[in-house]
């Protein structure tokens, strides 16, 4: 991020291109990192305008262009979103911007490229412009558009006005060039935006392998979901660049004024105290800090205690929606959830929460053991699970407390993890750090559901034994009140009763 | 009915009464307590009989109520049979009370197995034998001398040294009564060709004897009988087997008992029985011929160490017979002895060995 400002420079085109890899879009994972980038900017679109997500993903492939090892598929994705207004169309679709100013909410870009990664990825591969059709408060263009490698600006092959449909929302189709697919990777990234997106609904379609189809309804009994918010980085959350460039952008006239309004939780005593520590005059520019000044205001921020960073800007799945979501995709018998208190490491709020899904179709999975389903803001991370915080705590959990063997039973456990920054390990933003913090979250969020199915599988048991043991006693107590009735002189329905009533004691 | 029967029927309608009816009318577990029968449950002092140890059939246990069910219903089979008088077998009884449980797909018994487990309870509770009780199995023993068997409710009689044949050792030998008693003493043999030999020669007729014979393992009814002649006429009782360990140890069987039997040992061995022979050293006491004697392979002298650990077999004369056994490894089988002609047996062997163990 740091770098951004720079490479703009050069055009944030080329520099993807040059890191298209880095960015998701490397050839074995372009075609997922497709659908990801148009299924997240859709569910995005929906949620800014608080409309119920329905999104359906196509992808059919061009025979007549594919060759040498390479298949060329028409990837399609449909929502009924708000649409955008035809200004803003091909410099939504067609430029790589890459945003200077530093947002703190809980996005679910991964790379801040999003969608435009596809048109690029297209245009690069196929030659093809990326379609887009919306519909914007009840008009309908549809734009051909390629981005202008060197300048960065769209360019617009075509440009037409459609006759008015119903309802809203926009339409993208690309043509890429990938290695053949089988479409595994796609459905379990889109099952699993299921599970964390139980609100919306996803319907996927693919002529890959004998063909893919998905669909998961809306649950509609679940509230939408509210947009993210921005707020002010948390003082312990900084790092000098980052003031460095909050210093700059800034319109306050005053060092004091730029802690006071820039930065949460920080009130007018924590701001003089700051300041104090940091040796700095409260009057004094904050465009005029040099290196020095920067850094021992950060060191003063470090210093300085402040309340933890709110949670305001978590969007959480929430209990209810994770176990609908859990029920919907794996139609279990039993679900647990937790969702645990908002935390914070390093001045970044995160929340965990941990779910729990076993028994009914679960027990069809293929693999015993824990399938694990990680999830970073609301976004399934499918690659490299190993040396992920989650499944660092997930293996090395003592199921057998709970009675639970991971070698024979089937269990489905989905992490959660929410927050400003998710502090990744690697720039593929598929593993998440061993932050403490967050590590001993997960854990506690999975003793509660772990608990949780120990109890459920106990009182089975118990159940289940306790039918059983009125069944043997009903088997034979007939028998016996048919042979004493018979030896002595006495009815035989006196004495079933008589045994049966020594049962409810 | 005959008395017996009776007896047998009212025993079972108390036991039903005292161990359901009475406690299921005071909201009581219905239960049977049942002694151990078990080898680590049996104690030699004599005779092997059972300890105290017992275990219990409760209705309201979910281990358990199926064994008592099946008890109950064993003990209402047999009260029907004696109550319609018919004395069934052991398979009889299991047919009548094999079936399929209502509206279930439980059978009530898996086999004849757990019908048979059920009477031999029922003969631990009540105390008396399965003959007793009614329940017929095939007779096995033969028996040959001169008294009367008389079954006085049916007012029947037979004077047994009339019959030109051996008379088979009956089941049913607790419902007859053994008079006009004429021998001194009674012989057992271990097989049933020894016995037709003897009884061919009119052996018991010249020395006024009681001959019997198992033919092999003992049944209740002819150890029954045995107990019988010793305690109620005071007749001396000797045993004669093979030269082996197997023939010894059915001597035992008519003397200690055994631990199957252990709960019913009172009235199925005589402890006064004493061995005739043939011992391990009548072998060379009597110079029987080489040509007579067989090699004793590996289990003849796995099944000596055994009997040397047995406790009834502990006393100075059987630790020196089988000393003598695992030290020469030979047996001998009685039917040998006709090396010698087939007089040997009764005319010198058996009154030389009478006169030993009378003296």
């Amino acid at each position: 991020m740091d770098q951004d400002i720079k490479y703009e420079a050069i055009t944030s085109a080329d520099f993807f291109w040059r890191n298209r890899h880095l960015l998701g879009f490397s050839e074995e994972r372009a075609l997922y990192q497709t659908v990801r980038e148009m299924a997240e900017n859709s569910l995005d679109a929906c949620e800014g305008a608080s409309i119920r997500p329905k999104i359906k993903i196509t992808i059919e492939e061009v025979k007549e262009e594919s060759k040498e090892g390479l298949k060329v598929y028409q990837v399609t994705c449909q929502d009924n979103g708000p649409g955008l207004p035809k200004d803003v169309i091909p410099q939504a679709f067609g430029s790589m911007m890459f945003g200077s100013k530093y947002r703190l909410m809980q996005n679910r870009g991964q790379f801040g490229i999003g969608v435009k990664g596809a048109v690029l990825y297209a245009q690069i591969t196929t030659g093809k412009p990326a379609i887009i059709r919306s519909c914007h408060k009840n008009h309908a263009y549809e734009f051909a558009i390629t981005i202008n490698l060197k300048t960065n600006e769209p360019i617009v092959h075509s440009k037409e006005k459609l006759e008015l449909s119903n309802g809203t929302g926009t339409i993208i189709r690309v043509i890429i060039a990938t290695k053949p697919s089988s479409g595994k990777t796609v459905s379990e990234y889109l099952t699993e935006t299921a599970v964390s997106n139980p609100q919306a609904s996803i319907k996927f379609k693919a002529e890959l392998n004998s063909g893919i189809e998905l669909n998961f309804e809306a649950d509609t009994s679940l509230e939408l979901s509210e947009p993210p918010v921005e707020v002010a980085p948390h003082p312990h959350g900084v790092d000098i660049e980052l003031l460095k460039r909050l210093a700059e952008a800034t319109k306050r006239d005053t060092v004091y004024d730029f802690l006071k309004k820039e930065f949460s939780e920080m009130g007018s005593t924590k701001a003089h105290e700051v300041l104090e520590k940091a040796g700095i005059d409260v009057r004094k520019k904050p465009q005029n800090l040099d290196q020095q000044e920067l850094r021992k205001l950060k060191d003063a921020m470090l210093q300085t205690e402040f309340r933890r960073p709110s949670k305001e800007a978590l969007r959480p799945i929430g209990e209810e929606a994770l176990k609908k979501g859990l029920e919907k995709v794996y139609k279990p018998e039993f679900t647990s959830v937790s969702s645990r208190h908002t935390h914070s490491y390093e001045g970044h709020p995160f929340k965990v929460e941990v779910g729990l899904a076993y028994g009914g179709e679960v027990e069809k999975l293929e693999r015993s053991g824990i399938e694990l389903a990680r999830f970073a803001n609301k976004i399934p991370l499918l690659w490299d699970s190993k040396g992920d915080v989650s499944w660092y705590v997930v293996d090395r959990f003592n199921w057998k407390n709970y009675k639970i063997d991971k070698e024979t039973m089937k269990v489905v456990v989905v992490t959660h993890i929410c927050s400003t920054k998710v502090p990744y390990k690697t720039a593929g933003k598929e593993i998440v750090s061993r932050v403490s913090e967050i590590e001993e979250e997960i854990e506690l969020g999975l003793k509660e559901v772990a608990r949780e199915l120990e109890k459920f599988v106990r009182n089975r048991e118990k159940s289940e034994s306790k039918a059983k043991r009125r069944s043997v006693f009903q088997t034979w107590f007939p028998e016996v009140a048919r042979s004493v009735s018979q030896v002595g002189n006495v009815e035989e329905a006196k004495i079933l009763t008589q045994l049966n009533e020594l049962l409810v004691k | 009915m005959p008395s017996k029967d009776k007896q047998i029927v009212d025993q079972i309608e108390k036991l039903i009464n005292t161990q359901i009816i009475t406690p299921l009318n005071s909201k009581q577990v219905p239960q049977f307590v049942i002694p151990e029968r078990s080898k680590h449950n049996t104690i030699y002092d004599k005779v092997l009989r059972l300890g105290k140890e017992t275990y219990i059939r409760s209705a309201t246990d979910l281990g358990q109520v199926k064994s008592f069910a099946q008890l109950v219903q064993v003990a209402a089979a047999i009260h029907q049979a004696l109550s319609d008088g018919v004395h069934p077998t052991l398979r009889d009884i299991f047919y009548s009370v094999r079936h399929t449980i209502e509206n279930t797909n439980t059978e009530a018994f898996e086999g004849q197995g757990e019908s048979n487990t059920c009477i031999e309870e029922l003969e631990t509770i009540l105390n008396f034998t399965r003959e007793e009780i009614g329940v017929m199995s095939k007779a096995k023993g033969l028996v040959m001398g001169d008294f009367v068997l008389t079954d006085a409710e049916k007012n029947k009689s037979l004077q047994i040294s009339s019959s030109p044949v051996p008379v088979v050792i009956s089941p049913l030998i607790d419902r007859i009564q053994i008079g006009a008693v004429k021998a001194k003493y009674v012989l057992i043999v271990e097989k049933d060709a020894v016995f037709q030999t003897l009884h061919d020669m009119n052996f018991w007729e010249k020395n006024q004897c009681i001959i019997m014979t198992g033919s092999g393992q003992p049944d209740r009814a002819t150890r029954r009988l045995a107990h019988r002649f010793s305690e109620e006429h005071k007749l001396p009782v000797y045993v004669l087997t093979d030269s082996d360990p197997y023939g010894w140890d059915i001597f035992s069987k008519y003397k200690v008992g055994s631990v199957s039997l252990a709960y019913q040992v009172d009235k199925l061995v005589t402890p006064a029985a004493k061995f005739l022979g043939v011992s391990c050293s009548d072998l060379y006491t009597f110079k029987i011929p080489k040509t007579a004697v067989i090699k004793a392979s590996d289990t003849d002298l796995k099944r000596a160490q055994d009997l040397k650990e047995d406790a009834w077999f502990k006393d100075d004369f059987w630790q020196k017979e089988l000393d003598l056994f695992l030290k020469y490894k030979e047996k001998c089988e009685i039917e040998a002895f006709s090396k010698f002609g087939f007089r040997y047996l009764a005319e010198e062997y058996l009154p030389r060995k009478l006169k030993e163990v009378s003296s």
